[in-house]
């Protein structure tokens, strides 16, 4: 079926606007002000998640932690907040909404030569969570190189010990991501930085939010292909 | 990672892809819940990392493409590759395919695993 360019968001998302996020339980509301998440930060997190297969004594073990990266993030960007000491389920839970961005339903529409990525985002302004969807990106067609580049560095696993008690740690595929966008973006709708549309490689490389970056090259690389075969 | 690594790798993938066919006959014969450990107990031993098959099944990728198109080649690959084609020749005579149907067979079998047909002894 022919994929469908997904409308574009009616309300632009300003990434550079503070993102307040409301946590609400049991003891009360919870507001936690971040600093903009740098693309240093994003790549520091996405470094820091662990994903291994262990073999102890021949045992096979697969290990992955995303979750103390997301919780180290937190900590770094939070810059003020209604409670003396954050809890831990906290710290958590603004790392992962900081972190959501999700393809939207039957993303990758090809026109042209280009392939539009569509993300859908919770991004919080002035305490209130409001969802984006329709964030699109627009990225040349990935080349052979492209390609070849991306399978490499996937490949790239570091190994220590032998076959039986060894530790193999696989690369974070959302850093990998993240630097590819900067050569394949062409252009964003739906975004903005100062109130004015995002626009220009140049800017959009220099102001996107990291895990859109790595969620858009991700969906672009794993996407199902367009051609029709009748 | 190191080359000598890689092409143990390599030569390890290949027996498991020569161990498969038995492998998958038997567990389809197994109780769906036995089947974890009755593959491990059948599969081959691993002696390097399982990170180390993740760059030996890029080779295998990386070479179908060299066959349609020509692209850049990093060292890490171009050592790979060549590691590649000697693992595969020396699997290739000690596995030699059987004249009736293909599929590859221990070096001192008589008939084929596949079809049961007789080898023919040079």
């Amino acid at each position: 079926m022919k994929k469908q360019v997904p409308a574009p968001a009616p309300v632009l998302l300003n990434l550079d606007v503070p993102r307040v996020i409301t946590l609400k339980s049991k003891s009360g509301e919870f507001v936690y002000k971040t600093r903009r998440v740098t693309l240093k930060d994003w790549e520091q997190c996405f470094l820091g998640f662990i994903d291994q297969s262990l073999r102890v004594d021949g045992e096979f073990q697969k290990v992955y932690d995303a979750d103390s990266s997301l919780i180290e993030l937190a900590d770094r960007v939070i810059v003020d907040c209604n409670t003396a000491k954050v809890p831990f389920s906290h710290r958590l839970a603004v790392g992962a909404v900081l972190r959501t961005a999700t393809p939207v339903e039957d993303s990758g529409a090809e026109v042209m030569d280009r392939v539009v990525i569509g993300l859908g985002a919770v991004w919080p302004v002035e305490g209130a969570s409001q969802v984006f969807e329709g964030l699109l990106h627009c990225f040349r067609y990935p080349s052979i190189e492209d390609l070849k580049r991306w399978k490499f560095e996937n490949s790239r696993v570091r190994v220590r010990g032998e076959g039986k008690d060894s530790v193999s740690s696989y690369p974070s595929r959302l850093a990998i991501a993240m630097k590819l966008y900067d050569d394949l973006i062409e252009s964003v709708d739906g975004y903005a930085v100062g109130g004015s549309p995002l626009e220009g490689k140049e800017n959009i490389v220099r102001e996107m939010d990291g895990a859109h970056k790595a969620m858009a090259v991700m969906a672009l690389f794993t996407r199902d292909s367009e051609v029709d075969v009748q | 990672m190191k080359q000598v690594i890689v092409r143990r790798a390599i030569a390890e993938m290949f027996n498991e892809g020569f161990m498969a066919s038995e492998i998958t006959r038997t567990l389809n014969n197994t109780d769906p819940e036995l089947r974890p450990q009755a593959f491990e107990s059948m599969r081959p031993p691993r002696t390097v990392p399982d990170g180390c098959f993740e760059f030996a099944h890029h080779l295998i990728w990386l070479e179908g493409l060299l066959e349609i198109a020509p692209v850049s080649l990093t060292a890490d690959e171009a050592e790979g590759l060549m590691a590649l084609s000697r693992e595969r020749a020396r699997f290739r005579s000690e596995h030699p395919p059987c004249v009736k149907c293909g599929a590859p067979n221990e070096k001192a079998a008589f008939r084929c695993r596949e079809c049961y047909a007789e080898i023919q002894k040079i």
